[in-house]
């Protein structure tokens, strides 16, 4: 394929730019040769589908039998699909795996899926691997292992830890510290399917699980609010000493409601700003450039 | 829980565990191919995706999911790899289904990669052809278990006096 000119990429820029949602959604379709599949305007070897998925033959197989499952909704990445999308995929990636080992006498099946382009992912639709494997085969899908110690393993546990937390909702001790870079941290995934075109999902289990925490974290914010109200009322002299410190904490207080009532809010620009914009950029541009 | 597995020791070792609940478990690779790698595994020792219920395995890809996210959010990486050695064929080393969920940063070098290879059309016929004598009949899947309904006895026990009953017919003389 011949590289468009910069006029032709500054065009197709602004052509994106002042489409709809829909006509997006329908733009990409076009792009996505799986799309097409799906549409069954390209021809494919179909193994299996269903109302949500379908699962084709790979035409570069790297075992005979290895099969792509997708969703028949085009998603780029795996964060982006729904919950019962995903609890789909899984049933019939075992059955389908199943059937491999059956069909074929094989003695095992690896089960691959990339996000992103560093991860090798390959095309713009998210897609599910099930390769075929025998004793010495000769692929090379080994997941290396590497030596680390004990305190670089805490380290990057902790690293991971408030993610982990807020993503299954799972209430912290250190709470309140985690509000700003847990919103900062969450625009980046926000910024990958942003940059993927794609009309950003909200995950709706995200907030579902989230409820419960909501009502404790209500309580123990007015909580807070009322006994620092009482404090300021009671001892109007130190609250200039202590300004600094009352800040600090009644912040993260004032701010958890907020969080709570619609986590995926539309980040801020400021997140955006730091080194990570280029990276995610180019994840964007290389998948949809496939 | 068997003793002699390592993945089901794993629920005993609370310092590299992310996340547990009630039938799941996460923890932090102790050999991993990036810092970060996690392992998302049942807690029963099931050996291979074909011995996990219809009805569990959703959770599992759900959690490596968010796993995935949690990653994404919190490392300065450019993609995620979910993989399942499925098999010792398939490099499957401990006796007990796992999920890996891998960072990736571009130019990190894991391999986790293929040839592509080129089959030539009979043979991908065949293939096609074999694969969907077991594809066709998927469709039902196992449901949870409802616990049968248990059925109180209420037959009602008849209020015994203590007293027998000639001491009862003496209190009445009496």
């Amino acid at each position: 394929m011949a590289e468009p000119t910069p006029e032709q990429v500054k065009e197709l820029q602004e052509k994106l730019k002042n489409m709809s949602p829909e006509e997006l959604k329908q733009f990409q379709k076009q792009q996505c040769i799986f799309c097409q599949i799906v549409a069954g305007k390209v021809q494919s070897r179909k193994v299996y589908d269903d109302e949500n998925v379908i699962a084709i033959l790979d035409i570069n197989p790297a075992n005979p039998g290895h099969i792509l499952l997708m969703p028949k909704e085009h998603y780029s990445i795996m964060p982006q699909m729904p919950d019962q999308i995903i609890e789909h995929i899984a049933k019939i990636t075992k059955h389908l795996s199943a059937s491999l080992l059956k069909a074929l006498k094989v003695e095992g099946t690896t089960i691959f899926i990339a996000n992103g382009v560093a991860a090798g992912q390959r095309a713009q639709h998210f897609m599910l691997h099930i390769i075929p494997r025998k004793d010495n085969d000769g692929l090379k899908i080994d997941i290396p292992s590497k030596k680390a110690s004990k305190q670089d393993l805490l380290a990057v546990k902790k690293a991971i830890s408030k993610a982990i937390n807020r993503n299954f909702g799972v209430k912290s001790a250190d709470e309140p510290e985690m509000e700003k870079s847990a919103q900062k941290k969450e625009s980046d995934l926000d910024l990958i399917s942003e940059v993927l075109q794609k009309p950003a999902i909200q995950d709706a289990e995200f907030e579902d699980i989230e409820l419960p925490v909501a009502d404790e974290v209500n309580a123990a914010e007015s909580e807070i609010a009322s006994e620092l109200k009482k404090a300021e009322q009671k001892k109007p002299a130190e609250k200039k000493q202590s300004d600094k410190k009352m800040s600090a904490e009644k912040k993260p207080a004032e701010k958890s409601p907020k969080k709570i009532e619609k986590k995926p809010k539309k980040p801020d620009n400021e997140g955006f700003s730091d080194g990570k914009e280029v990276d995610l950029d180019d994840i964007a541009n290389l998948l949809t450039g496939a | 829980m068997m003793t002699d597995c390592e993945i089901c020791l794993k629920r005993s070792e609370k310092d590299l565990m992310l996340f547990e609940d009630e039938k799941n478990l996460v923890f932090l690779s102790d050999a991993p191919a990036a810092l970060g790698h996690s392992i998302v595994s049942p807690k029963e020792h099931r050996p291979i995706l074909e011995s996990i219920p219809d009805f569990d395995i959703g959770d599992l890809f759900k959690i490596a999911n968010k796993v995935s996210s949690s990653l994404f959010e919190s490392l300065n990486i450019q993609g995620t790899n979910i993989i399942i050695q499925n098999g010792t064929a398939a490099n499957q080393d401990a006796p007990h289904f796992t999920m890996n969920v891998i960072p990736r940063s571009e130019n990190d070098n894991l391999g986790l990669t293929w040839q592509p290879r080129q089959l030539d059309e009979e043979e991908m016929s065949t293939i096609e052809l074999k694969i969907k004598e077991f594809t066709k009949s998927i469709g039902a899947f196992e449901e949870v278990k409802k616990e049968p309904l248990k059925i109180e006895s209420k037959v009602e026990k008849i209020k015994e006096s203590t007293d027998n009953y000639l001491l009862r017919q003496i209190r009445r003389i009496a």
